[in-house]
Parts: structure tokens; C-alpha cells; sequence
């Protein structure tokens, strides 16, 4: 009741309607519990995204819409300096974005919102004793499905999000911050 | 029949995808970390045939499984060792229903070997081998106990905690040990130390199967158990000097087992001495032909009349019998020990193999029975069955001498008949 009569004063004020496009630097943890079966590690994953939601009247309750995302990941990094095992890599991703209109003023616009996501790439894989080295390419892909909150001041725009899915073949959870513009 | 075709074909090329179908068997090729003296650093990597394994994925082997999340219970296994009759009865009581879980390697083929994707894998495939080839080199000096004939465990990234209600480690990193209650090796992480993990060194690896070695050997009685569980309880000073002997005779022959099954008498003082910070002066004292070795006795030891700048790390709080001091490092009469064994083998691999740890095994059995019926340890107790199984001639010569430059107390008292 309170979601919906925000919106029909929004609405009835003729605000301008929220930006369609967003840009922004995500930092992802994810936990893959357990890798090897062993243990959880948690890798850092850094990136950069871009989102587009559909156009969409302010009182219109459901927004769609998707990003794309480049991301860097580091890590696990194991071992002694002599003996130690490394890894480098590099996914895209795709998301679908289903947002919910769940406030706005004219400047502030609050979203929380939904999300299935598909990764796909790439990691360098080094493993290291002494002089040795022994260098792989490997495949890197991942699915997954979560939600996350959007917080929009003016052009200033922060996202967290909470998922799940499977990356490698392995349970993971995925907890993300991402900062950025939207417009 | 098209329709039939095409699901078959679809399976197959899931199975070839996953390749998670059927299990990998040995004999099996990995890239592993392997010792070498020539190597910098004494280690590269390298191709290993892994014979035991049957399901290499998953860790499983014919011999033992490396599982993760083996975590050893110190409450429990204080519990399980006051309670058991028998080394197989604590076994139960001690793992109760932790015996960890399946893992899950992450390793992909390069048409001629599997090659290990995390630091994980890489340790399995090292420690598998490590293992492999320890077990093998007990085969080969005869062994015909639970060492050989029973299935173990290998926990990868296992920890200890002090309790079931409180979980609080109390071990966690840069060790590999034999956790005799639970018949399993545990595989600590890497935290501190430098150079070849622990838990991936050949000699080290060696060295705990070592412990199970002589657990499985001397302890396999219940009158020899019982002398075993009383390390877990409150017994006498006599006693619990006793048991001190014990582990640093267990100590000793772990380190010359780990000597006859690589062939590196330099390996475990290497692997010391590259780990770094406090693992450095370990190395000093476990190299069989340095100083400390060649410096202390039995008696020396004992008495601490050894070059303190030597034996500085041996534990002495007072003075007087330093076995009877509950900080003796009893690390350092195990080198005395092997020191001497590695001369009556005159300081040849091929002889320590072929004569003194043969010797050494069968008499592993006769000092349980002893410390079974005497209720008390001391040297002599180890020192004369081996001498006696050795066969009469050059070997048991050498053996004397040796027993003779290292504990002449013993023998001196007659203590070592066969040496008279």
C-alpha cells in the first residue's frame, strides 16, 4: 500500500523517470565452498558493468532490463614463495534484471531487484616449486541466480547484491558492492 | 534405432565432457611435486605413476583415501584411548563419525598426465605419491602388519580442536603428522613455512608414515597397547619418562625410515632448513652426518654434558637427567638413534634397506612384547633385539660398534647381550 501510493504521488507530481542506463565498478566476493572439496576459498573478483533497464513509467510497479560485465578474479593464491599455486582470471557476464519500483522521489530512486546470471571465460593457472613452473589455460563458467538493492542519488548509484549458483562445477556464493553512474 | 543412436551419442559426449563417468585407476600419471637434491631448492615437478589409486578424482585409493575435512578431536581421542582395549577398538572410538569427506580434485589431462589445477589437487598428487612409495619401501623391508594390511586415512587441510564443544584448533598449519588414534595422516596447510610444503615433501611424508610403521608394529598387542595409552592418563614420572623414550625412539626411526625410503639422507634437514624461521634449527639436529649427530650419545644427552650451542634446542629446564624433564625434546635422542643405526648400516642406503631395516622391523614386535610385560622402557629394550636379528657377522659387528660409540652405557652394563 505505502509502494503503491508513493508512486501514484510520484507519478501524479509528473517526475522525471528514473535513468535507464547505469555504469559501475563492482568488487565481488565469491566463495566457492568447498573448491577441491577441501575447503571454501573466497576469490576477489573486480569488473566493470554496464546496465540498461527498459523504459518505463514511474508507476509501473516491474522494470526489466540487463547488464553486462567484464571481471577480473585473483586468487586463490596458495603455497610458500617457493611452492605455490596461483590463478588469474577473466569472465563476462551476462545478467537478466527484473526491478521492482519500490520508491522514488524526483533524485532518489530505490530498486530492489532480482537476477539470473550466466559467466563465461577464461584462467591462467600456475603452479610453481623453485625453478619450475607449469603455466594452463583453463575454461571458466558459471550460472547463478540473486537479488540486490539499488540505491540511486542523482547520477551517484550503489548496488549490493546476494547470490548463489554454481561457478567451475562447484557451489558458490556470490556477495557483490558495485559504485558507479546512472543516467 | 536413429533415435536410440542419437541419445547414446548425446551420453557419450556428456561423459567425455564431465569425465566424471568412471572412475580414474591406477597405474595413473600426475604431475607431482617430487624431491630432487639436484633441483634448486631440492624439489620440481614431475611426472609420477600413481599405482594404488582407484578413483583419483575423488582421492581414493587401495591402500588409504585422502579425504577433506578430517578433523582430529583431542577430547575424544583422550576419551577413545582410555576407553579402547586394543589400537582397532580406539580407531573406532577416536574417528567416532569424522572421518571428513570425498574430495572433489580439480585437474585436467594434457594427453599424457593429469595435471593438478589447484593448490589442493597438487598436494594430493604429491602426498599420494609420497605416501605410495613409503608404503612400497615397507612392503619391501617386510612388513606384515596393520601398517601394510589395514586401509588409512590421509585428511587434506585436517585440523585438531581441542573439543567437541569447543572447537578451537590447536593445530592447523605447516605440519603433516601421523594421528595415531585415528590411523590417519594429517595434512596441515601451508601458513608460516617456506620452501616445500610439509605436507607435499617426500621426506616428511616418509617420516609420518614412519610413525605408523612403528605404531602398527610395537603396539600391536594388547599388553603393548597398554603401555601406550598410558601417554593419555596421569602416570608416575618413571612412566612418563618411559613414554618420552619411546617417542624419541619413535622419532628416530621415523626419520631413518624416511632415510631408506627416498635414498636422501639429506632430505628432511633440507626440507627443515628451507621451511625457515623455527623450522630452521630443526634441521641441524635431524641432519644424521652433522654435528649434533656426531657430538651426542645416550649418555651425553642424559647427563647434558653435549655442547650446549648443540644440543641448546634438546629441552633442558635443569639440570640433572634431562629424559625425566617434561620439556626434553625427545627429537634429539631420536637422531642419537637413527645416527647410530645409519652407522651400523655403513651409512649405505642399500644396506640400511636390505639389513638394518629389516632387522629393525622384526625387532619393533619383540620391543611391544617387553614394554607389554615390563610395563617400563628404556634402550636396551630396542637396542638388543635389533643387534640379535641381524645375522651374526659383519652387520651385527657394525651395529655393535655403533651401539657402543652411542650408548656404551648400555652396553658396557650388559644391558645389549648380544653385543658382549
Amino acid at each position: 500500500m505505502l509502494v503503491s501510493a508513493l508512486l501514484l504521488v510520484a507519478g501524479a507530481t509528473g517526475e522525471p523517470p528514473a535513468p535507464v542506463w547505469r555504469l559501475d565498478l563492482p568488487v565481488a566476493l565469491v566463495a566457492q565452498a568447498p573448491a577441491s572439496g577441501v575447503d571454501t576459498r573466497v576469490v576477489p573478483w573486480l569488473g566493470v558493468r554496464v546496465a540498461r533497464m527498459l523504459d518505463a513509467p514511474n508507476d509501473q510497479l516491474l522494470v526489466f532490463g540487463g547488464d553486462a560485465a567484464a571481471m577480473l578474479g585473483f586468487g586463490p593464491n596458495e603455497g610458500t614463495s617457493k611452492v605455490r599455486a596461483s590463478r588469474f582470471g577473466a569472465t563476462l557476464e551476462g545478467r537478466g534484471l527484473a526491478a521492482l519500483n519500490a520508491f522514488h522521489t524526483a533524485t532518489v530512486w530505490v530498486r530492489p531487484y532480482g537476477y539470473g546470471a550466466l559467466q563465461a571465460g577464461g584462467a591462467i593457472s600456475t603452479l610453481s616449486a623453485y625453478a619450475d613452473q607449469s603455466l594452463r589455460l583453463l575454461p571458466v563458467w558459471g550460472l547463478g541466480a540473486g537479488a540486490g538493492l539499488e540505491l540511486t542519488v542523482h547520477v551517484v548509484a550503489l548496488r549490493v547484491e546476494l547470490g548463489a549458483g554454481v561457478r567451475d562445477g562447484a557451489f558458490a556464493l556470490d556477495s557483490r558492492l558495485a559504485v558507479g553512474a546512472a543516467f | 534405432m536413429r533415435r536410440h543412436l542419437t541419445w547414446r551419442s548425446l551420453a557419450t559426449a556428456l561423459c567425455a565432457l564431465c569425465g566424471a563417468c568412471a572412475p580414474i585407476e591406477g597405474p595413473v600419471t600426475v604431475e607431482a611435486l617430487v624431491s630432487d637434491p639436484d633441483a634448486e631448492g631440492g624439489a620440481r615437478l614431475d611426472d609420477v605413476v600413481l599405482t594404488t589409486v582407484t578413483d583419483l578424482r575423488a582421492g581414493q585409493g587401495a591402500d588409504f583415501d585422502v579425504v577433506g575435512g578430517l578433523r582430529m578431536v583431542s577430547d575424544r581421542v583422550i576419551e577413545a584411548a582410555a576407553a579402547a582395549d586394543s589400537d582397532q577398538d580406539m580407531r573406532e572410538r577416536a574417528r567416532g563419525d569424522d572421518i571428513g569427506h570425498a574430495i572433489a580434485a580439480r585437474m585436467s589431462f594434457d594427453g599424457t598426465r593429469w595435471q593438478a589445477e589447484d593448490f589442493q589437487t597438487l598436494t594430493m598428487f604429491s602426498a599420494f605419491a609420497g605416501l605410495e612409495n613409503a608404503w612400497r619401501y615397507a612392503e619391501e623391508v617386510g612388513d606384515d602388519s596393520g601398517a601394510t594390511g589395514d586401509a588409512a586415512l590421509v585428511g587434506l587441510e585436517a585440523t585438531a580442536v581441542a573439543s567437541e564443544g569447543l572447537p578451537i584448533s590447536i593445530m592447523t598449519s605447516d605440519n603433516a603428522a601421523y594421528a595415531a588414534p585415528l590411523d590417519g595422516w594429517l595434512l596441515l596447510r601451508v601458513a608460516l613455512q617456506d620452501g616445500v610444503p610439509f605436507a607435499m615433501s617426500e621426506h616428511i611424508l616418509a617420516h609420518e608414515y614412519g610413525h605408523r610403521f612403528f605404531h602398527k608394529n610395537v603396539y600391536d598387542t594388547d599388553a603393548a597397547f597398554a603401555f601406550y595409552k598410558k601417554r593419555f592418563g596421569e602416570g608416575t614420572e618413571a612412566e612418563a619418562r618411559a613414554i618420552r623414550l619411546t617417542q624419541g625412539v619413535d622419532e628416530g626411526l621415523a626419520d631413518l625410515f624416511s632415510l631408506g625410503a627416498t635414498g636422501d639422507k639429506g632430505g628432511i634437514p633440507r626440507t627443515f632448513e628451507a621451511a625457515g624461521s623455527v623450522f630452521a634449527a630443526e634441521a641441524a639436529r635431524r641432519d644424521l652426518e652433522g654435528a649434533f649427530a656426531d657430538a651426542a650419545t645416550y649418555a651425553g644427552l642424559r647427563e647434558q654434558t653435549v655442547d650446549t650451542e648443540l644440543s641448546g634446542g634438546c629441552g633442558a629446564q635443569q639440570t640433572g637427567d634431562l629424559f625425566a624433564q617434561a620439556s626434553f625434546n625427545f627429537y634429539c635422542l631420536g637422531t642419537v638413534l637413527a645416527r647410530s643405526l645409519w652407522d651400523a648400516s655403513d651409512r649405505d642406503v642399500e644396506v640400511l634397506r636390505g639389513e638394518v631395516q629389516p632387522a629393525v622391523r622384526r625387532a619393533l614386535s619383540r620391543m611391544g612384547e617387553a614394554m607389554g610385560e615390563s610395563g617400563d622402557f628404556d634402550l636396551d629394550v630396542l637396542l638388543e633385539p635389533i643387534a640379535a636379528e641381524l645375522p651374526p657377522g659383519a652387520r651385527r659387528d657394525a651395529a655393535c660398534a655403533a651401539f657402543r660409540d652411542k650408548f656404551g652405557e648400555l652396553v658396557d652394563q650388559e644391558r645389549v647381550p648380544t653385543c658382549l
